[in-house]
């Protein structure tokens, strides 16, 4: 019987509420959008990109960061829904595809410097905090999204939304990162990337999951001192 | 079947605009469906509030809800996520419990059903045991779950679709 007294709240907390749209879906992609403000605004941005020349590593990497993000973002937000189910090979397709044009553009141009010198250790763990930094904001967005959802691979989803995360934060670091040379960039960028999605896989797995939690509106306050579940 | 799941649909649509009439015939019809779900899948105790569990979920996410696509998978996969989320609690609690013991800090029902689970997943067959407890207990994926048993990775799936309809069968004939 217990159960009557639960449907009769929750047709009471339902009634006459119309359901938020999606327009929430483009978070992720205005907190991108402010960061990449924010660098032009306290003048960051590469001066060759000002200029509208950038150099053929600098657009690689703007383009391969931006299209791990999209694709991740993407596989994420149909993580939302429970009976979407999507495949996971866009994104390493994805990968394979920035991997291989990096490849070919390192082989093009290729580097008269010693190993050490050309992956900078100490300007590489400055990046890594940067692309961290920059990728937090974004994190909190999908982690707002998902938990809106009703995913039921949380593991997926938060695994597609550290991997968004992580390549939106080195998007943004690509606009403003002096450093042009492509095996920086793949370890660096990828080693940022690593760590991002190991941390969101771990943390944000349980938070994003899909959870029977009862609602708190009022008109269902007097109810919810009664105790939930109702047996 | 099929005539009940395009009601069910427009219900849910009603019900995203507000329509409190609409979601009252949504959750009672939804209520009779997971009733049947939970109690050929779980012990008679877990069964009614795994109910409202599901009932507290479509509510929450009835706005994840395609008015375009069937409302049965919809509901159907939440209220399985929320079937193996249980199970897992449940092997939690039974790992946690030392035999005999009773801490007084955790309710009665709850113990008897780790016992329950412990024992179904005793009656299945060892290799189907274990890619029950690790994938869908444990939350181990099928490739890791193979690793650690040394199962391939469609065995590992086989053996968790068979175990866990064994189990259905297990706890309907216990039932009856």
């Amino acid at each position: 019987m217990r159960t009557d007294t639960l449907i009769d709240a929750l047709v009471v907390d339902a009634s006459g509420r119309m359901q938020p749209r999606g327009w929430l879906v483009g978070l992720p992609f205005a907190v991108v959008a402010l960061e990449a403000a924010a660098l032009v605004v306290t003048g960051q941005l590469r001066p060759d990109l000002w200029a509208g020349t950038p150099s053929a590593v600098v657009g690689w990497r703007i383009a391969a960061t931006a299209l791990v993000a999209v694709v991740a973002g993407w596989l994420a937000l149909r993580l939302r829904s429970p009976v979407r189910t999507p495949r996971d090979w866009p994104i390493l397709l994805a990968a394979v595809a920035v991997l291989l044009a990096g490849w070919l553009i390192d082989a093009a141009h290729p580097s008269s410097l010693p190993l050490l010198a050309r992956l900078r250790p100490a300007k590489g763990l400055h990046c890594i905090a940067v692309v961290t930094a920059g990728a937090f904001p974004v994190m909190a967005a999908f982690v707002l999204l998902l938990r809106r959802g009703a995913t039921v691979r949380p593991r997926a989803a938060a695994t597609a939304a550290g991997m968004a995360s992580a390549a939106s934060g080195a998007l943004v670091w690509a606009l403003a990162c002096p450093i042009d040379d492509p095996l920086y960039v793949v370890l660096w960028y990828a080693l940022a990337s690593a760590l991002i999605v190991v941390a969101s896989r771990a943390w944000l797995t349980e938070v994003v999951k899909l959870r029977p939690r009862c609602p708190v509106r009022e008109g269902m306050r007097r109810r919810l001192r009664e105790g939930w579940p109702w047996r | 079947m099929r005539r009940d799941e395009r009601e069910l649909g427009v219900l849910m649509v009603l019900a995203q605009q507000g329509d409190a009439v609409s979601y009252r015939l949504l959750l009672e019809r939804a209520r009779a469906w997971l009733t049947r779900y939970y109690r050929a899948r779980l012990p008679a105790a877990a069964a009614e509030d795994a109910v409202q569990d599901a009932l507290v979920a479509i509510h929450n996410k009835r706005a994840t809800y395609d008015g375009l696509r069937p409302f049965g998978p919809w509901m159907g996969a939440i209220a399985r996520f929320l079937w193996i989320d249980r199970l897992r609690r449940m092997e939690r609690r039974a790992e946690g419990a030392a035999p005999g013991e009773d801490s007084g800090f955790e309710p009665r029902p709850a113990l008897d059903d780790a016992a329950d689970i412990a024992r179904l997943l005793a009656q299945l067959k060892p290799a189907q045991a274990d890619a029950i407890r690790l994938v869908k207990l444990q939350g181990y994926s099928i490739e890791e779950a193979a690793g650690m048993t040394g199962q391939s990775a469609p065995l590992i799936k086989v053996n968790v679709h068979r175990g866990l309809a064994r189990l259905m069968r297990l706890v309907q004939s216990g039932r009856s």
